[in-house]
């Protein structure tokens, strides 16, 4: 077997086809897990810490070893800084002196920040304490709260997994970082950062970009079986796709129209099977998702599939990163994971995807 | 012919053509949702069908530890195709009354109430009566759907020449209207 082949046969090292721009800045080359076809099959080249090397250490010997690495990545770039600033000022002052025009230098200063930005965050000094940061910090707190926990911040939910949901457009741009699986209350979970983005060029040579999808994805294990798939989007949400259609072989999405007035206001539900929609979207499960969708900050999207629940939160945040210029703090920034994660709790306790009567 | 008139008779011919559109688009609309109340009515005996089956067992499984009991718990439930929304709802309350005897029979008899077969089909009707909640929603969304459009005007010309009259809801008895919820 192949190195990169994990036991499933999915390369660990496969670069999502990202066309036709660059990679994001601040944005880890995204690596893709496995095709996610069950939760109970999570993908098994996730690398989890060695737990002794997080108990061996205590919270302080932690904190200090992290903050040396922020200096050290802060440091790094300060000096990057600096000496971009000196390379553009030389080069700037001799363009100056042999046309005698500002203009060619002060447009070149965009283009000398973006270089210097760019270098900035592809040190490896900065790729060290980011790593280490989600090692001992964030792996360490989700192990407090979920069992059989893996991370790994480089691998994603592969885009295969949320274009097979139909419920979204895909545009040309995906990335996907910070994967991790495990068990909450005994239920499979999933959760990645994801961005979905389309980017094209006008007639005059400009481009733009349209974010369609940027915060967490989460699958979680269903607690009942039903057949069709079906999808609930925030009205809010303007990048949703209904399945099928005149050229698509795939059965033709309708639209549900739900008792709850409310709920109808809120969201708009299109499935394939009426019958499943009214079976999962009980009256209790709608107070539910409207109680849900209070709770949390972004639009949210539910897709029912092969009995999986898919979860979207379009909050435009990046989970678990450490901001380099503040100071490690182990006991804030643990608070702060679990603030982050407290969405998974929320879907499994409030949709009491525990209860494990249907199955 | 004059000017005017062409314009006229051009201006009747559009509404004529937009008023003949707006028919047959209203008249399909009408259409739909008779076909989708038919199909939401023949889910529910589905539903109804597979909760009675699902009792049916139970009733098996019961009167092998209540056997001088077994009379108590037999009812007379015809189901059959084409019964009205009322003749439904009273098959639906029989099989609550029944449910509701082998619960109080499942009390007096504690190993039947924990039997592996008895915990298995109880988890059965759970999800069978979750369907029927389901079914029964989905008909009354329906129903309400085309009542609305029945009773609005100018959708109420089409459907008053089509011969439409308000359809009945599938009425909910108060209890079924919580989640199930059942003791194991």
């Amino acid at each position: 077997m192949n190195n990169n082949q994990n036991l499933n046969g999915v390369t660990g090292n496969q670069q999502v086809p990202v066309q036709p721009t660059q990679p994001m800045p601040q944005q880890v080359p995204v690596q893709q897990a496995q095709p996610v076809q069950q939760v109970q099959q999570p993908v098994q080249q996730a690398q989890a810490v060695p737990p002794q090397q997080v108990q061996t250490q205590t919270s302080d010997q932690i904190q200090q070893e992290l903050e040396n690495l922020r200096v050290k990545a802060v440091k790094k770039q300060n000096m990057i800084i600096v000496i971009g600033i000196i390379i553009y000022l030389t080069i700037g002052f001799l363009v100056f002196q042999k046309t005698g025009d500002i203009t060619l230098p002060l447009f070149g200063a965009f283009f000398a920040t973006a270089i210097i930005v760019i270098i900035c965050n592809v040190i490896k000094e900065k790729t060290q304490f980011i790593k280490a940061y989600k090692d001992k910090v964030v792996v360490a707190t989700l192990k407090t709260i979920f069992t059989d926990i893996h991370f790994d911040m480089e691998k994603g939910i592969p885009e295969s997994v949320i274009a097979n949901t139909d419920m979204m457009m895909m545009g040309n741009i995906y990335y996907s970082n910070d994967y991790f699986y495990g068990k909450y209350k005994d239920i499979q979970f999933q959760c990645s950062d994801v961005t979905i983005q389309y980017e094209y060029t006008d007639s005059d040579g400009d481009t733009h970009t349209t974010t369609y999808f940027d915060g967490q994805w989460y699958i979680f294990e269903f607690n009942k079986q039903f057949k069709g798939s079906f999808q609930v989007c925030e009205k809010s949400f303007h990048y949703s796709k209904r399945q099928g259609g005149l050229f698509s072989k795939k059965e033709k999405d309708e639209k549900i129209e739900m008792e709850d007035q409310e709920f109808n206001k809120q969201f708009k539900v299109f499935g394939t099977d009426a019958h499943s929609v009214f079976y999962v979207l009980t009256p209790q499960t709608m107070e539910r998702i409207k109680s849900i969708n209070s709770q949390i900050k972004g639009d949210l999207l539910f897709c029912f599939k092969d009995n999986l629940l898919h979860v979207g939160v379009y909050n435009g945040k990046d989970l678990f990163e450490p901001r380099l210029r503040k100071k490690v703090d182990i006991e804030r920034d643990t608070v702060t994971t679990k603030n982050e994660i407290n969405a998974i709790l929320q879907f499994v306790d409030i949709l009491h995807l525990d209860n494990d009567l249907f199955k | 012919m004059s000017t005017s008139t062409i314009i006229i008779l051009i201006v009747v011919a559009v509404v004529i053509v937009i008023i003949l559109g707006w028919f047959i688009g209203t008249s399909n609309k009408l259409n739909r949702a008779v076909v989708k109340i038919d199909e939401a009515d023949s889910d529910i005996d589905v539903a109804l069908t597979k909760r009675y089956d699902a009792l049916t067992k139970m009733v098996d499984v019961v009167k092998g530890y209540a056997k001088h009991e077994k009379e108590t718990i037999f009812e007379v439930i015809n189901l059959r195709k084409g019964m009205s929304v009322q003749e439904k709802q009273d098959a639906s309350k029989k099989m609550d009354a029944m449910q509701g005897q082998i619960n109080v029979l499942a009390e007096a008899y504690p190993e039947l109430k924990s039997s592996e077969n008895y915990n298995t089909l109880q988890k059965t009707i759970v999800d069978v009566e979750e369907h029927i909640q389901a079914s029964r929603r989905m008909f009354n969304a329906n129903v309400s759907m085309l009542n609305q459009m029945i009773v609005s005007f100018p959708t109420s010309i089409v459907a008053g020449m089509k011969g439409l009259s308000k359809k009945e809801f599938f009425e909910a008895d108060d209890i079924k209207k919580e989640d199930v919820k059942i003791d194991l």
